[in-house]
């Protein structure tokens, strides 16, 4: 279970986040949704451990997050908003050098990456070279590289950026079939792709965090 | 581990395909073995350190290196987005930065090592018959260099971490470690008379050339490895202060702690450097031997003179000259352990720690910034300025002889050469400060306003005179020779009949009027001669050669004297020699009508009665003649380590009748390629141009393989 209180952030003199409280139960996904700068990545950076907040508390299956952060960065997948893959690298190669950057055990290593390169259809672009590949294979290749270790938490900031529709699907998919393991934060705008892999909506406005059950009450709260 | 060890594994793959870094490497290279090369050239014939002189050539161009290396390690992380991914992931800052370091590292480690090829490889290939360069030799500078570039790649690390775009990183790199401290060093040397002593060439060349002799400081150490230190730790800190972007207090505390380490580490630093600076810490390097050549001459001392003799170097070891002073003396130590000559006791006095011997130095009289040397009641000071292996051998060989000095005259008021001028082309102070040091006396005499030559000259000596002497004048000198005077006698460039030339045919020599050329030649316009005559002046410069420039050929005439004279060529040239009779018009080309061919006589002696004169303890009569006096002036002796010095001293003391000449003083150790100037293109091409294109080239097929294969 991933349980954030009161988390605050501040660029400069802007407030971005101003106490934001959320939890995430094992096994659910949540979609994180807001305008443009409404704090969406800022709030997904905080969670993966890319920047500490001023105040506030992440738990992560009941230990401090921000105290004890690489064993909570153990348990992490993160896919963030860009792409930022090696692009000299092929596919396999790069997610074999992602597997033992994390920690992963030599022996266990091939395994693991053919199977998130199966959960995430790459097995045909394997040994292909990541600058030949276009936004949306990169985008899976991203989302292979969160799913590596099987990770007890996921964050996939604005997961469906810049994807045609049967990629969506394609992640969709593989998300949900992943989540029934972990604790999943999914961000963006596509409220109804979004709503297909989320069981309930965090709206952020105002820095704060408001909660909607579905597409339709988060665009009503987003006031879309 | 595991992160530092695929982060340097990575760093380095990037780098070995990198068309960047390759086309760096390759300027490296170049720009390298050019100022290598150059140098080399420059210090063919002295006693310069090869390897010295190969580390100094890359103190300027590592850092630039280092900058093209490193600029991209952090900055492409960050300008990518993949600093989100390493921040996210679980590892630390410090093994990523670690690791990035290292690849760079080992990458610009490892063109050092090709750059060494240069030496070792090219350098033998190219030339025949010099020293003889072996690895070991090269192991100490390559490690002075190895701190020299860790400390520019952590300094490039760190401005690859502060600075996103990359070119920017590099140009800082660039201006951080070479420019900058090269522009205050220099503003303090232009400012301060004090750094002028303390560091008279740039620190980290003289450490540089300090490695390749075997010798680090730990001063410098302790600045290299602590700045590379800061370096890298600072940078780290700019990583992880990426994580406080939206914290104020904790970037502020971030920033704060990070200023009192490196505040603290730098003054830790300095301090360190300075207290291994007063106290001298210096390692040598186990692998190399540390007793420099020393000359035959040196060793023929030490090996003659017997008893105890006290040598004591009287200075701070603050001074610069303190340690090179301090390695001669205990070279000479264990030189005279090994000839088992003479048994020299060597001491070091610090005027501020050692008190007792400073005091009791002072009331002898003897100052500050001296080495004393002491054999029973008999002393002899030589100024620091003036220490070196030559003057240490003299003061040896004067305490060993009695204490009487021969007197020598130097003639003046024709246009001759001064015994005390500085002058590179017409002075010979340089050879005064080396006869004075061998217990002779000098004084200028002026003829014009004598009626004789003084009773107490020993050696009349006529150098370079450019304006025919009176005949009141020669008279005088001949009426001299007569009574078993002796007479040195060097011909000015293109005067061969100034001076003495009537009176000297009269005793047998004359100087043609031509000026001795030969193919022959270190920078086209001297000439060397490698051909010595059978006598006591020459016997010990087998194998040495002599530099003239300008010299006139000498010819044996009939005497008119009336009595016998034995001429005996001392210096020849070889047959591919002849004498030009106009050198202001290039190429040089004999006409063999009027031009005569080699071998040439550039030097002879002439001795008139020795026979029954000797029998009769009379003293015979003795000439030498030197087609050239600009063979021994300050410029001549400076350039190169020749036998120059080594002939007037030899003609001088058979002169003055001591009949002791002496082996070359010529160091054992001095640089000799075995180069001409064919050889040297040859060297600079494949030096600076192949080596760098092979390396370029393989660069590039790398980086062609990662990109299409």
């Amino acid at each position: 279970m991933l349980e954030a209180r009161g988390i605050s952030f501040a660029y400069a003199r802007r407030q971005v986040l101003d106490g934001a409280t959320f939890s995430v139960a094992s096994g659910e996904t949540v979609a994180l949704v807001g305008a443009n700068g409404a704090g969406k990545t800022t709030l997904m950076r905080i969670l993966a451990g890319i920047l500490l907040p001023s105040s506030g508390q992440l738990r992560a299956d009941g230990f401090n997050a921000f105290r004890e952060t690489l064993r909570f960065r153990r348990l992490l997948g993160y896919m963030p908003e860009q792409t930022p893959v090696e692009p000299e690298l092929t596919v396999k190669a790069y997610l074999k050098f992602r597997a033992r950057l994390k920690g992963e055990q030599v022996r266990k290593i091939r395994h693991r990456v053919l199977e998130a390169m199966e959960a995430c259809s790459l097995g045909d672009l394997a040994d292909t070279r990541i600058r030949l590949l276009s936004h949306g294979q990169r985008r899976r290749v991203a989302l292979a590289e969160a799913l590596l270790l099987r990770p007890r938490f996921l964050l996939a900031d604005d997961l469906f950026a810049g994807i045609d529709p049967a990629t969506r699907q394609s992640l969709g998919q593989t998300l949900a079939a992943f989540s029934q393991f972990a604790s999943v934060v999914v961000s963006g705008h596509e409220l109804e792709d979004l709503g297909r892999v989320a069981s309930r909506f965090l709206v952020l406005k105002d820095g704060r965090i408001a909660e909607a059950g579905n597409a339709a009450a988060a665009r009503k709260a987003l006031g879309t | 581990m595991r992160t530092f060890r695929l982060y340097a594994t990575r760093t380095f793959g990037s780098l070995a395909t990198s068309l960047t870094a390759a086309f760096g490497t390759a300027l490296f290279l170049a720009a390298t073995s050019y100022l290598f090369v150059r140098a080399l050239v420059r210090a063919e014939g002295t006693v310069a350190v090869l390897s010295s002189i190969w580390a100094e050539s890359a103190v300027a161009t590592l850092p630039c290196l280092a900058a093209i290396v490193t600029m991209r390690i952090v900055a492409d992380d960050r300008l990518s987005g993949r600093m989100e991914l390493i921040l996210s992931a679980p590892i630390s800052e410090r093994d990523y930065l670690m690791g990035r370091f290292c690849g760079a590292f080992l990458y610009l480690s490892l063109m050092l090592l090709a750059y060494m090829a240069v030496p070792l490889v090219v350098l033998p290939c190219c030339a025949t018959g010099g020293s003889s360069v072996a690895l070991a030799d090269f192991l100490p500078a390559l490690v002075g260099l190895l701190f020299w570039g860790a400390l520019s790649c952590a300094i490039g690390t760190l401005a690859s971490a502060c600075i996103p775009h990359a070119a920017a990183a590099g140009a800082a790199t660039m201006v951080c470690v070479p420019l900058l401290p090269y522009a205050i060093y220099r503003a303090a040397f232009v400012c301060s008379p004090s750094v002028r002593g303390v560091f008279p060439v740039f620190p980290v060349e003289r450490f540089a050339s300090d490695a390749g002799a075997g010798m680090f400081s730990f001063a410098y150490v302790a600045c290299m490895v602590l700045g590379t230190a800061l370096a890298l730790f600072t940078a780290s800190k700019t990583i992880a202060a990426r994580r406080f972007a939206g914290s104020g207090g904790g970037v502020l505390g971030l920033k704060v702690s990070t200023a009192v380490v490196v505040a603290l580490g730098f003054v830790f630093a300095v301090m360190a450097a300075v207290c291994a600076w007063r106290l001298d810490f210096t390692m040598e390097w186990p692998l190399r031997s540390h007793s420099p050549g020393f000359s035959a001459r040196t060793r023929s001392i030490l090996a003659d003179t017997h008893g105890e003799t006290r040598a004591t170097c009287f200075l701070s070891r603050r001074d610069p000259a303190w340690r090179g002073t301090a390695r001669l003396l205990r070279g000479l130590e264990a030189a005279a352990r090994d000839a088992a000559g003479t048994r020299l006791v060597v001491d070091f006095a610090d005027p501020r720690w050692d008190l007792s011997t400073a005091v009791r130095l002072t009331r002898a009289g003897v100052r500050e910034g001296t080495v004393v040397f002491e054999r029973g009641r008999r002393r002899i000071s030589v100024p620091i300025a003036d220490v070196d292996e030559s003057a240490c051998a003299s003061a040896l060989l004067r305490l060993s002889l009695p204490a009487g000095r021969e007197t020598v005259y130097w003639t003046v008021g024709h246009g001759e050469f001064s015994f005390d001028s500085y002058d590179p082309v017409t002075g010979m102070s340089t050879l005064a400060r080396a006869l004075r040091r061998d217990g002779y006396e000098l004084r200028p005499f002026e003829t014009a306003q004598a009626t004789s030559v003084p009773d107490g000259c020993g050696v009349l000596v006529v150098a370079g005179a450019r304006t025919p002497f009176s005949s009141a004048e020669s008279a005088m000198v001949d009426s001299f020779l007569r009574r078993g005077g002796r007479l040195f006698v060097l011909i000015a460039p293109a005067a061969p009949d100034a001076g003495l030339a009537r009176l000297l045919a009269g005793w047998g020599v004359r100087a043609l009027p031509f000026v001795a050329v030969s193919p022959r030649t270190l920078d086209g316009a001297d000439l060397v001669a490698t051909d010595f005559g059978e006598h006591d002046v020459t016997r010990p410069l087998a194998g040495t050669a002599v530099v003239f420039q300008g010299a006139a050929p000498l010819a044996e005439t009939t005497p008119s004297a009336g009595e016998k004279t034995t001429f005996t060529p001392l210096v020849r040239t070889d047959e591919t020699a002849w004498g030009e009779s106009d050198v202001t018009h290039h190429p040089w080309t004999r006409d063999a009508s009027t031009e005569p061919a080699g071998p040439l006589v550039l030097a002879a002696a002439l001795e008139s009665g020795a026979g029954p004169r000797k029998d009769l303890a009379l003293k015979p009569t003795r000439i030498v003649v030197v087609g050239d006096a600009s063979f021994a002036v300050d410029g001549a002796l400076s350039s190169r380590a020749n036998a120059n010095r080594d002939l007037f001293r030899n003609a001088l003391a058979w002169l003055a009748g001591l009949d002791a000449a002496t082996a070359p003083g010529t160091p054992a150790d001095v640089l000799v390629t075995g180069m001409d100037r064919k050889a040297r293109v040859r060297m600079l091409v494949f030096s600076a141009v192949v080596l760098p294109a092979v390396l370029f080239l393989f660069g590039f097929a790398l980086a062609m393989r990662r990109r299409f294969v």
